[in-house]
């Protein structure tokens, strides 16, 4: 054979190859990481329901989501409450309350990627297609690696990568949330003042603008005590920064937050007793504070919402209700030592966290 | 009459052989003075001949466990219950037992102060939406929930 009929033959088979891995469908990994960006590619007005489990009871909501790349407004339609709209772009998520006509605004840095730990710590498989609101999807379940429990459950919309519906599970098998997709139109007219603050609104910089990672040092400077932490999170788990956070009773806490890539904590570390005054933020209705300074966290709005953590809206006048903060199943764990208080919110599993929290001095 | 009453209690042990010398002896001579007792005598006499012509019958082969049965029936319900026997302390043991009842109740169910406090208490939920917004950029976070936490907390 000539030398240029050899060259043709590695040439055809070269274009073979790369039209067969072209082809070939894309792996549940690679799926999970379109779907990363998925929004940056489409725009859709949708309607969702979440239901996520509470301690003893379920919190649901409908909620209308408009979204154009870099820009996502959600409109909660549960009447308590009271048509309050979140708005995310530009690094900021803006939380509209209509009641007063303000808009607070909270800085959330975008940051790496946690999809490559996500992926050291969990396997993703594509177990079956389905539908969700009419549309095709491909499942994807996603387990830890270790225990091979399912924590995950996501429905992948065909064309526009897109989660269409999700289920989170805790370790016992047990349902924690699932957010779905009723309907969904794509490509709509979106107008821009959808996804600003309305004019004439009030506009307030969160205190609690996520984290400005801080060094040790300078937090025990800012907080007033030494900040030691435990030596390990559980098996998986990395600390992701550490921040601070003024508490709504006006003391300020620490924050150290983990993460598996895809569950997480975070951790807060503050004196056993508060010298806040009673100057809360405003917690809205059953949270039991009120908005403003002094006696009004007092009383608060306790509305008897149920959610099954005891009994809220009672305050101190002029005091700090955080030392008697309750222990929230599933999604925060309070430890009172002598000298602290912690509060472990997020993804708690207490039987996961369990050396940890026995770890804290 | 009075004089028979002495006598009337042992004349079926007279019949049968029962006495002693002494109080046979003295029955015999109140018989011998006493119409009444001696045709007293004379009935249980005849009654013994006609128990002692019938043949004996053997009892029923299950009589005695059903009376074994019944006599421990008879002894459980005779026992008293357990805690009948608290009313028989000394008054002083009662406020002492009630003493330490409220001792150990405050001892197990007060939280120390290690201990979480999940009862009583406010709610968390303000940590909660701040973890959430810490995580908002988190991959696969559900924002859809964590703007359900902001949208109800500050």
């Amino acid at each position: 054979m000539k030398m240029t009929s050899k060259m043709a033959v590695l040439a055809l088979m070269w274009v073979l190859g790369a039209v067969t891995l072209a082809a070939a469908p894309a792996t549940p990994a690679e799926r999970l990481r379109a779907s990363e960006s998925a929004g940056e590619r489409c725009r859709y007005q949708a309607i969702f329901v979440c239901t996520e489990v509470r301690g003893a009871t379920t919190k649901t909501a409908t909620v209308e989501i408009s979204h154009r790349p870099n820009a996502t407004r959600y409109a909660y339609q549960a009447p308590e409450l009271r048509g309050v709209v979140v708005i995310e772009g530009d690094g900021n998520v803006i939380r509209l309350n209509p009641a007063d006509q303000t808009a607070t605004r909270i800085h959330v840095p975008r940051k790496h990627s946690g999809l490559d730990l996500l992926l050291a710590n969990y396997s993703v498989d594509m177990v079956r297609g389905d539908k969700v609101a009419g549309r095709p999807t491909e499942v994807l379940e996603i387990r830890h690696k270790t225990s091979g429990l399912l924590r995950r459950r996501i429905w992948l919309d065909q064309e526009h990568d897109l989660v269409l519906r999700s289920e989170e599970y805790d370790r016992q098998g047990q349902i924690r949330s699932r957010t779905e997709c009723q309907s969904i139109r794509w490509q709509p007219e979106l107008e821009e003042s959808l996804f600003q603050i309305p004019p004439g609104w009030r506009t307030v910089e969160a205190e609690v603008a996520s984290g400005t990672p801080l060094d040790t040092a300078r937090l025990a400077e800012a907080v007033g005590f030494d900040v030691v932490l435990p030596k390990a999170p559980p098996s998986g788990y990395v600390q992701d920064e550490i921040s601070l956070y003024p508490c709504p009773c006006g003391a300020k806490a620490v924050q150290v937050r983990y993460t598996d890539g895809l569950a997480s904590c975070s951790l807060f570390i503050k004196t056993a007793t508060c010298s806040g005054g009673g100057r809360g933020q405003g917690m809205g209705p059953g949270m039991g504070m009120g908005m403003g300074k002094g006696p009004l966290m007092g009383k608060g709005q306790g509305q008897g919402r149920g959610r099954g953590w005891g009994a809220q809206g009672e305050g101190r006048v002029g005091g700090c209700a955080c030392e008697r903060m309750a222990t929230m199943p599933g999604q925060a764990y309070v430890k009172r030592t002598a000298r602290f208080t912690y509060i472990l919110a997020g993804d708690v599993d207490e039987a996961l966290w369990k050396k940890f929290l026995d770890d804290l001095p | 009459m009075k004089n028979c009453d002495s006598f009337q209690g042992k004349l079926g042990a007279y019949v049968v052989g029962g006495l002693d010398q002494a109080e046979r002896e003295a029955v015999q001579r109140h018989l011998a003075t006493c119409r009444h007792c001696a045709a007293e005598v004379q009935a249980l006499e005849q009654v013994g001949r006609m128990l002692d012509e019938m043949e004996p019958a053997e009892p029923p082969p299950f009589m005695w466990s059903r009376l074994r049965q019944e006599l421990l029936a008879q002894q459980a319900s005779n026992v008293r219950p357990w805690w009948k026997a608290f009313w028989a302390w000394p008054r002083p043991l009662y406020l002492g037992l009630a003493t330490a009842l409220v001792v150990l109740a405050l001892v197990f169910f007060l939280p120390t102060e290690s201990e979480p406090v999940v009862a009583e208490g406010t709610s968390p939920a303000p940590y909660v939406a701040r973890h959430h917004l810490a995580a908002w950029n988190d991959p696969l976070h559900d924002k859809v929930l964590a703007g359900l936490w902001l949208a109800e907390g500050p």
